[in-house]
């Protein structure tokens, strides 16, 4: 990279500065004092490598003139690309733009790509320095710087050894540091942690054989009290018997003393109070029983003496039959009564009716006496028929003239009447035929011939259909007055017949003008009359015979009225009839239960004697018995009888009371034993004894609780002890972090040797080959010093850099002149350009006032060497020496004005 | 003709934990635990289905110092059924139990014997009223024996065989503690028939005949190193015919060691395949097992070498195939180590004259030892100063850690170069 323009907003005491004309190779400006050269210094490398921040304690280049901080450099790279570097205040060294031709990029690592990465070290220390820089052998001996010197002539390419010892160095601090976290010293925590588990697991071990001791002596301690609590228990059981067993004791004993005081009823006998009872209880329920008979008597008689009974009634037995039988008759009669004599009534009037529609003159009588013999009726049936013979005939001979008439009638009226002119047309038709036949004929024309035919058929039939005969009614008509005459003989036969039939009514005093049929029908109306008058007749006998009924049974009823109650001949016949009845049935049913219950008292009666004989018997026994058991009446059997009982329950209760206490105690010698310690301690004093026991036991007891529960626990403790299983998984992570603590020294041995290694190879290296830099250097600064001093001498590990003379006599920093020790940093700082831009991107170098301590002769000498320099890149020399000027501007350097 | 049926067992180490295996995956470890105890089983089994006459263990039933009470009990059950089964048991204490490490107040079954450890005594094995042996035996009253006990015993007792029960280091035997030392020699010419040792952990037959000398070996193996088979020795002494040696496995866990070369492999899944496919390989041979422990070398020259030394990535590699044998039978643990270099040449990285072959120059001959000294001094913070150092091996493999430290600081200069 090539500087060409450097144009100043504001910086330092510039503003709004505009440097052009760098050009390649040597540019010389020059200034005096204050005139802003190493502000233009500052600004180029600022530009580049960005601005400090407050807080460096360094020159800030404030603008004390105006303008904005900042400002930019047109540059051209070694590939002839163009670019503006702008910067601008802001974080990190502030804003960079890089505006290339076509496009504007941003940021200080585009920059740095740019600029082959070199560092603002680098470009500070080696390419652009004030004097007091070039002066300062700390500016060369940073730890990029160093490397730089060697790292081209180690052969290693991009590889950095410092990186490299860093990085293995970095490796050993993660894995070991003597003080601080590192992995090994994190797992040798573990170890110790891990260590401290185990031995508190392997402590189980002493644990687990003084639990197995302690335990053998609890259970012998369980042994002795289980020992003495069974022997405690023994006696508090014993105490707790006698305390138990003493009130059975002692009743015991009660009972057989009262038994020895009670007197002697041998002759009693033994089961004689169950006998007693047995008679006493016999004669009680007789007693009992006689009773109750004697109550059922008393009650038949009550039922006896309640029933009534009406004899009088009874006596009329006879007529209450008949009228109990007669009941449905007399009801029957009553509602027939008068639907009968309505029905009398009614055939009555309609007799009479009919009566009068044969005749109106006529009565009963005149009927009764009015009938047909069979032959008047044949004779009524002649007359009939010959009046319908007769009439049949007039009828005919009628008919016949009348039709005759008609038929005449029609005959005049029959065929068509042609007028005369229309005789002549079928006349035409005919002869056209005829013409047309001809003609058909003569042209042998078919058609004209069937017309032909045709024409004359139709004159024919006309003609003939206006001839139709007419003479047969002409002529004067016989057969009509012979007509006339037959019905008028008919009609007179007619008559004479009527004449015979009414003189045959007037002889059997009948309408003369009655006709055969009605005179028939006479004949039958006056037999039904009859007949309905013999009805009549029947339905008067039967309403006699009910009344009749009626009547008998109103007598016998108004004869019982007085004996039987509700009964009235005001009141309705059948009622009076069912109450009569009811009181007839009661007062028979009555009598009959009567004489019933009569028999049973008498049964009932006999009972009692039989019962109240049987007491008698009882009684006897009962005082019998009384005697044979020495008593004196039922008061002393019974008083000895309890005395008796007493004895046995005294008896009983000395033998369960001795059976309970044997069942505890045993027989024989251990009761007779008890029965004295009873009889001889009192049973305060054996409760008292046996609180005593009782205290002891419970203090026994919690002792062997608490024995147990110690055991429980001792075994517990065994159990864990036993089943603890963490030991060799402790062991095995112990094992397991050995193995790694191993492997990590074995690495950080490794890595250290490794370091061992480089710095023995360094050293090596240093004795047998100098880095290029130096050579450089030395050919640099062999030249300045006019072959003076031949070479250079630089150790890799310390900082300090030797010259050697012709006579190879070294010298240190500190025994040079200044001038000297400039010159032999300016050659270095051209060696490491030199080194520098065999790999990078070449950078301006920018020079300021650095040769002021040369003399003459060497500064011509530097003047050469920047002159060759110069040559393959951009150097610009700042100085404020006017003879400086002229010397560069003599060896081809542009001068630049600002 | 009498016989006598036994087994012979010794160094159970029940519930002494595993040692040299940083991997942990829970489900496994706890079944890893409980791999010595399940050994034992196998023998009160083998007891049972053999009904043999006794069971013969020559010390070292657990390890004393592990004061673990729950081992002395599992031992106890294993014996409890044994007794229930009539089949008599006979211990002696090693220097891992002497007798002073054990529980005073257990009580042991009837048909136990545990031999004292002030002088040896004798105790038959009878059947049926007739005596089958004598067993001799005396045990450690503490860890450190150094006396000669074989020359202790002396046979008296005629009727049935002579069987000596005994912890000892016959023959100075190297990698383990010269306890109890004797000679075979002073075995031979005791006049026993059988003489049952505990102590070295690798079933080794000395003697085959007149007398029987052997060594059971241990019931289940606890390290990386012990690989070979382990079990327990079922003897059949025969008068008048030679003894009937048999060596029955009976761990449930296997350990193996072995080297994957990822030689050429260019991705984290090659690697992955070629670790999978060898401990499948190993699973096959330990399918009698039930489980299997493996420690697995990577080796080889590899592109992915750096990827393999991230830290973590041996773990997470291992994590992986613990996942992919999850459920297998056998289950597998692996612990896994990384000792792969990236593709450099070393060769014609030391021809070059630059700082890389300077290095490699001080891994050279005499400037080598220069070098490790310097190691040696630089480790000294960690190795002769902390507080942890008591947790840390002795015997530092100096020679590994300088070459480790080459490759790791080759692998910083010269991988880098590559883009």
């Amino acid at each position: 990279m090539q500087l060409r323009e450097i144009h100043i907003d504001g910086f330092g005491i510039f503003a709004n500065k505009r440097i052009t004309g760098l050009t390649s190779g040597i540019n010389i400006i020059y200034g005096k004092n204050e005139f802003g050269k190493t502000t233009l210094l500052e600004f180029v490398r600022r530009i580049l490598f960005g601005f400090p921040t407050k807080k460096e304690k360094t020159n800030l280049y404030t603008p004390l003139q105006g303008g904005s901080m900042g400002g930019s450099l047109k540059v051209v790279l070694q590939n002839g690309e163009d670019l503006i570097i702008s910067r601008s205040p802001g974080t990190h060294g502030g804003t960079v733009r890089i505006s290339t031709p076509s496009e504007v990029l941003q940021g200080q690592s585009v920059l740095n790509q740019l600029l082959g990465n070199a560092s603002k070290d680098i470009y500070k220390n080696i390419y652009a320095f004030t004097i007091d820089e070039l002066h300062d052998f700390n500016s060369l001996n940073s730890d990029e710087v160093k490397n730089r010197i060697y790292g081209a002539g180690l052969g290693l390419g991009n590889v950095s050894l410092k990186e490299i010892e860093t990085e293995i160095e970095t490796y050993c601090t993660q894995i070991f540091r003597p003080r601080g976290s590192s992995q090994m010293g994190d797992l040798l925590e573990k170890i110790k942690i891990n260590e401290q588990e185990i031995l508190l697991i392997q402590n189980n071990l002493t644990l687990f054989d003084e639990s197995q001791e302690k335990l053998g002596k609890m259970l012998n301690q369980k042994l002795s009290v289980q020992n003495s609590l069974e022997d405690l228990e023994s006696g508090k059981r014993t105490l707790d018997t006698q305390i138990r067993l003493y009130e059975d004791a002692i009743q015991l004993l009660e009972a057989q003393n009262k038994l020895e005081t009670i007197e002697d009823l041998s002759q009693f006998p033994e089961n004689g109070l169950k006998t007693f009872e047995s008679i006493e209880q016999e004669k009680k329920s007789l007693l009992l029983r006689i009773e109750e008979e004697q109550s059922a008597l008393q009650i038949l008689k009550n039922s006896r003496d309640t029933l009534t009974i009406s004899h009088d009634l009874l006596d009329h037995e006879e007529s209450i039959h008949r009228l109990q039988q007669s009941t449905q008759s007399v009801l029957s009669a009553l509602q027939n009564i008068v639907k009968v004599q309505f029905e009398r009534e009614d055939l009555d009037m309609l007799i009479a009716e009919e009566i009068k529609s044969i005749n109106p003159d006529w009565d009963e009588e005149i009927l009764m006496a009015f009938d047909l013999t069979e032959v008047e009726k044949d004779q009524i049936h002649n007359f009939y028929d010959s009046f319908e013979r007769l009439r049949k005939e007039v009828d005919l001979h009628q008919d016949r003239l009348e039709s005759h008439q008609k038929m005449k009638a029609e005959k005049m009226s029959e065929g068509w009447k042609i007028p005369d002119w229309l005789k002549f047309f079928y006349y035409g038709l005919t002869a056209t035929g005829v013409l047309g036949l001809f003609l058909g004929y003569k042209l042998m024309n078919i058609p004209l011939f069937i017309v032909a035919i045709l024409l004359i058929l139709g004159g024919v039939f006309l003609h003939k259909m206006s001839l139709i005969n007419k003479g047969d009614f002409t002529k004067e008509d016989l057969a009509e007055k012979n007509l006339a005459r037959q019905s008028k003989e008919k009609e007179q036969e007619r008559n004479d017949k009527f004449d015979e039939w009414r003189h045959w009514l007037r002889k059997r005093s009948l309408d003369p003008n009655t006709p055969p049929l009605t005179t028939k029908n006479i004949a039958k109306t006056s037999r039904q009359i009859k007949t309905m008058i013999a009805q009549r007749t029947r339905l008067d006998e039967q309403l006699l015979q009910m009344e009749t009924l009626c009547n008998d049974a109103r007598k016998i009823i108004q004869v019982l009225e007085p004996l039987v109650i509700n009964v009235s001949l005001k009141y309705d016949l059948p009622l009076n009839i069912e109450v009569i009845c009811q009181a007839f049935d009661e007062s028979k049913a009555n009598r009959k239960k009567n004489s019933l219950l009569e028999n049973q008292c008498q049964s009932q009666a006999e009972k009692l004697a039989h019962l109240e004989n049987q007491l008698e018997n009882i009684s006897k026994d009962l005082a019998e018995f009384i005697r044979s058991s020495g008593s004196e009446d039922s008061m002393d059997f019974l008083r000895k009888q309890s005395i008796l009982d007493t004895q046995k329950s005294l008896k009983e209760k000395v033998t369960q009371k001795r059976g309970i206490i044997q069942s505890n105690i045993g027989l024989g010698e251990h009761f007779d034993k008890f029965m004295e310690v009873i009889q001889s301690i009192p049973l305060e004093e054996t409760k008292h004894k046996l609180n005593h026991l009782q205290i002891e036991l419970e203090e026994l007891h919690s002792n062997r609780e608490q024995l147990l529960q110690d055991i429980g626990e001792t075994r517990n403790e065994i159990e864990k002890l036993s089943s603890n299983n963490d030991l060799l998984a402790k062991q095995t992570e112990l094992e397991s972090l050995k193995q790694q603590l191993q492997s990590l020294a074995r690495e950080w041995a490794a890595y250290k040797g490794a370091l061992v290694l480089l710095d023995a190879a360094k050293q090596q290296y240093e004795k047998t080959r100098q880095p290029g830099v130096i050579r450089s250097a030395e050919n640099l600064f062999s030249q300045i010093t006019g072959g003076s001093y031949p070479r250079i001498i630089k150790t890799i590990d310390q900082d300090e850099v030797l010259i050697e003379n012709e006579w190879h006599q070294r010298k240190g920093v500190f025994e040079m002149s200044r001038g000297t020790r400039e010159q032999l940093y300016l050659a270095m700082r051209f060696g490491l350009i030199d080194e520098y831009e065999t790999r990078s991107e070449p950078l301006p170098a920018v020079m300021d006032d650095v040769f002021v301590n040369f003399d003459d002769e060497r500064d011509a000498n530097i003047i050469a060497i920047l002159s060759q320099f110069g040559k393959q890149r951009q150097v610009i020399v700042l100085t404020c020496h006017q003879r400086s000027l002229e010397a560069y501007q003599n060896i081809g350097a542009t001068a630049i004005a600002v | 003709m009498t016989v006598f049926r036994f087994i012979h067992c010794s160094d159970l180490h029940i519930d002494s934990p595993f040692k040299g295996l940083a991997s942990q995956v829970p489900a496994l470890t706890e079944r890893l635990r409980e791999s010595t105890f399940r050994a034992f089983y196998n023998i009160v089994k083998l007891a049972v289905k053999e009904k043999v006459d006794a069971v013969l263990i020559a010390g070292d039933i657990f390890d004393g110092t592990d004061r673990s009470l729950q081992a002395q009990l599992k031992f106890r059950r294993g014996l409890l059924e044994l007794s229930e089964k009539g089949i008599p048991s006979f211990i002696v204490h090693g220097n891992h139990d002497p007798s002073n490490s054990w529980s005073h107040t257990l009580d042991w079954p009837e048909s136990t014997t545990i031999f004292p450890g002030n002088r040896v005594a004798r105790f038959p094995v009878t059947q049926d009223g007739k005596t089958l042996a004598w067993v001799y035996g005396i045990s450690y009253p503490q860890r450190e024996v150094n006396e000669n006990l074989a020359l202790k015993f002396k046979k008296d007792q005629d009727q049935g065989f002579a069987v000596g029960l005994l912890h000892a280091n016959v023959g100075q035997q190297p990698g383990h503690d010269n306890y109890a030392p004797c000679s075979l020699q002073d075995l031979i010419s005791s006049d026993f028939d059988y003489w049952a040792l505990g102590h070295i952990h690798e079933f080794k037959v000395l003697r085959e005949n007149n007398p029987c000398v052997v060594y059971s070996g241990n019931t289940q193996a606890r390290h990386l190193n012990e690989t070979g088979p382990k079990g327990c020795c079922l003897v059949t002494l025969n008068s008048g015919a030679p003894a009937n040696i048999r060596f029955v496995p009976t761990d449930v866990v296997s350990y193996r060691s072995a080297k994957v070369d990822v030689s050429g492999t260019s991705s984290i899944n090659e690697v992955l395949q070629a670790l999978q496919s060898q401990v499948e390989e190993l699973t096959k041979e330990s399918s009698t097992h039930e489980g299997l422990v493996v420690r697995l070398v990577l080796t080889g020259r590899t592109t992915i070498h750096n990827e393999l030394q991230v830290p973590g990535a041996a773990k997470a590699l291992a994590e992986e195939v613990h996942a992919f044998f999850e459920g297998y039978s056998p289950w597998v643990l692996v612990d896994l180590y990384t000792q792969t270099a990236g593709t450099y040449d070393i060769d014609s990285l030391k021809e070059g004259k630059n700082f890389v072959a300077d290095l490699l120059s001080l891994c050279e001959d005499d400037q080598n030892k220069q070098l490790q000294s310097k190691i040696q001094e630089a480790m000294k913070p960690v190795f002769e100063f902390w507080a942890g150092r008591k947790y840390l091996a002795t015997d530092e493999d100096i020679e590994g850690i300088t070459l480790k430290a080459r490759s790791l600081a080759i692998d910083k200069l010269v991988n880098r170069q590559d883009p």
